[in-house]
């Protein structure tokens, strides 16, 4: 008997530097209306779905740059997407901008900043945080880029690891559901671990510029789009399950986010694409069952993994090159 | 600067149980003249290049069995290969079953440099099928109860400046469909990984969701996706074609540090394909998206090496907060 859960991505087009929250959120609670009226029961929204993707801009002082978290989940101003939710019975993940007030070491609290994504029923409960792991770019402000990338200034290192939680989804009474945020959907190590805890639906948000900002070298424009889509199918494929990939897509203070936002079946293959760079919706009928023949024959883990052969994947970091080849 | 290192894939169409050892050597030497005319300086062999793929069958007798076997790496039933590589000065990856002094049995792969000395021996460490035979099946997965578990890791190999002095790793069939296997050889700086498979166009677990198209898909996929993860160079080449009535897909392919397929076989025959590889097009991935010294978080990645099977959640849903 067939396990089919009704998935769509709302992928978002731009949001402006100057644009509040409740622009962001109205276009959210449309596509969400519209998702309902396709039979949707989860919605997975983009990275960072409130706000312009501000890791671009540089704020030489960190606190200036508090204005683009959100230290409450839900708040007044995302209140109306949970209202939603429960209006249309709709499942939904949101990525954000999260300002935690945790206790300090030293006593008192003490402010943390992560690029998070939350997993929201219908009724509202948050089932799942995660907190981004493989953040990219760099802290300090660099000249030579043409755009700058300050994750790495901006968010903490994620402190959640990649967890995956079976609760009732749909009309389904337990799916096992994970969730990575955009530049994790390139290293196998965050798939693998959701696979290692049966995920049968990663989500995942992303802003991805079309253009590499890095000037340190060719590449190009269409390998991008390529490269998110190659990672997510190959991810999906070896750990036997299907993906939810959404963007923030079009242009946003002047660069260019690229869109494409797919669903992928546990084959690896894509089952829906948004063709636009702007608000769109797209759906799959999922049948969660079809994540069980990977999971007991090719990719049976308890039979095939040799992790006695995989301790580097753990032991070290950077790359150890071998030595200098002697007849 | 370039690297320029000129590689080819050298897929083989099916042996049949029958072909003599001396027929299948031929067209191996074949495909190493061709390549070589046209200039590679590396050539690909599949996995179990030199004969059959026997764990479709079962042997109940082991002297039928071990004479699929390789006592010694070079041999003298295979010892022309060698001779006729380091005359044209190329090197080779090629892969064969391997019978050790003291009986045990693994499917391995050697690299030989153009010189003609082994640059480096690997052992599959990701053996499919199963141990005892599924009597329902014409068709069996025996490698688990053939082979031995490799005991080498996946270890990288700096190659003679004959190679580009190139790293290089080797992975055999199976192992290119897990992550893990790329990225132990990434996490040596690998450059060039070596692939040979020879790998079922039908669903070789009986069932009949799977033909040759998606699991042709499926063999290009993982060599893109983990080429492209591991900022490397991959050559993967199949043994293809019908196999006394079972069929094995093609599809070999020369995939860039980008994840695309720079060439690609178009037939289920002997076939040479080449490319062009520059190793130094690795270091745009391994310097930024993957440098994995600025990037990794292995804090994260304990369940990877400190589990082997699934541990699932909780069916409890626990609200994060």
């Amino acid at each position: 008997m067939a396990r089919i859960l009704t998935v769509g991505a709302a992928q978002l087009g731009p949001i402006q530097k100057a644009e509040p929250r409740s622009v962001a959120v109205g276009r959210m609670v449309h596509l969400m209306e519209r998702a309902h009226r396709r039979g949707v029961e989860l919605l997975v929204f983009p990275e960072l779905a409130l706000t312009t993707f501000f890791p671009r801009h540089y704020h030489e002082d960190i606190a200036e740059a508090d204005v683009w978290f959100e230290s409450a989940m839900p708040s007044n101003e995302t209140a109306p997407l949970f209202a939603a939710a429960r209006q249309y019975g709709i499942g939904f993940h949101l990525g954000y901008a999260e300002m935690a007030h945790e206790p300090a070491p030293g006593g008192g609290m003490r402010k943390r900043r992560f690029n998070t994504a939350i997993l929201v029923n219908p009724e509202g409960d948050i089932l799942l945080k995660y907190r981004k792991v493989h953040l990219p770019g760099h802290a300090e402000y660099r000249p030579e880029r043409k755009v700058q990338h300050l994750e790495k200034r901006y968010f903490e290192v994620g402190d959640l690891g990649f967890p995956v939680v079976r609760a009732p989804m749909g009309g389904l009474p337990g799916v096992n559901m994970g969730m990575m945020i955009c530049n994790d959907r390139r290293w196998p190590e965050s798939w693998r671990v959701l696979g290692l805890q049966q995920v049968e639906l990663v989500m995942l948000g992303y802003n991805t510029p079309s253009l590499n900002m890095e000037a340190a070298g060719f590449e190009a424009h269409h390998l991008r789009v390529f490269h998110s889509h190659l990672s997510i199918q190959a991810g999906a494929y070896q750990n036997s399950c299907f993906a939810v990939g959404t963007a923030k897509a079009g242009t946003e203070d002047g660069h260019e986010l690229f869109g494409h936002s797919i669903i992928v079946n546990p084959q690896g293959e894509i089952v829906a694409q948004a063709t636009s760079w702007d608000d769109e919706l797209i759906t799959a009928d999922c049948d969660l069952d079809t994540c069980t023949l990977g999971r007991t024959t090719i990719f049976a883990f308890d039979q095939h993994r040799r992790p006695e052969a995989y301790a580097r994947i753990t032991e070290q970091v950077g790359s150890v090159a071998p030595p200098e080849w002697r007849k | 600067m370039a690297r320029i290192l000129c590689i080819a894939g050298a897929q083989m169409g099916p042996t049949q149980r029958d072909d003599s050892r001396e027929h299948t050597l031929g067209r191996m030497l074949a495909l190493l003249e061709q390549a070589a005319a046209a200039g590679a300086r590396l050539v690909v062999f599949p996995e179990l290049a030199f004969t059959t793929f026997f764990p479709r069958w079962l042997y109940e007798d082991e002297a039928a069995l071990l004479a699929q076997f390789e006592r010694a790496m070079p041999n003298p039933q295979v010892q022309k290969l060698f001779d006729r590589a380091r005359a044209l000065r190329v090197g080779f990856y090629v892969g064969y079953a391997e019978l050790t002094a003291d009986g045990r049995r693994f499917n391995s792969a050697v690299l030989v440099s153009p010189e003609g000395g082994i640059l480096g021996t690997y052992r599959k460490v990701h053996l499919p099928g199963s141990i005892e035979p599924r009597p329902s099946d014409r068709f069996q997965q025996l490698e688990k109860r053939y082979f031995a578990y490799g005991d080498l890791g996946f270890p990288a190999f700096r190659a003679p400046a004959s190679l580009g002095s190139a790293i290089m790793g080797m992975l055999i069939c199976n192992d290119r469909r897990w992550p893990e296997a790329w990225r132990v050889l990434g996490l040596q700086g690998v450059e060039l990984v070596c692939v040979g498979y020879n790998s079922a166009a039908y669903d070789p677990n009986g069932g009949s969701t799977e033909d040759a198209g998606l699991r042709t898909f499926h063999s290009q996929l993982v060599a893109q996706a983990n080429a492209y993860m591991n900022a490397t160079w991959a050559v993967a080449v199949a043994k293809a074609g019908e196999e006394d009535g079972s069929g094995l897909i093609g599809g070999s392919c020369i995939v860039d540090p980008d994840g695309r397929i720079v060439a690609e076989a178009r037939s289920l025959a002997d076939e040479v394909i080449m490319a062009e590889c520059d190793l130094d097009q690795c270091r745009q991935g391994k310097q930024k998206m993957f440098n994995f010294a600025a990037h990794r978080r292995p804090q994260h990645y304990g369940p990877i090496t400190g589990q082997t099977g699934v541990i699932e959640p909780s069916a409890t849903p626990a609200a994060a907060e």
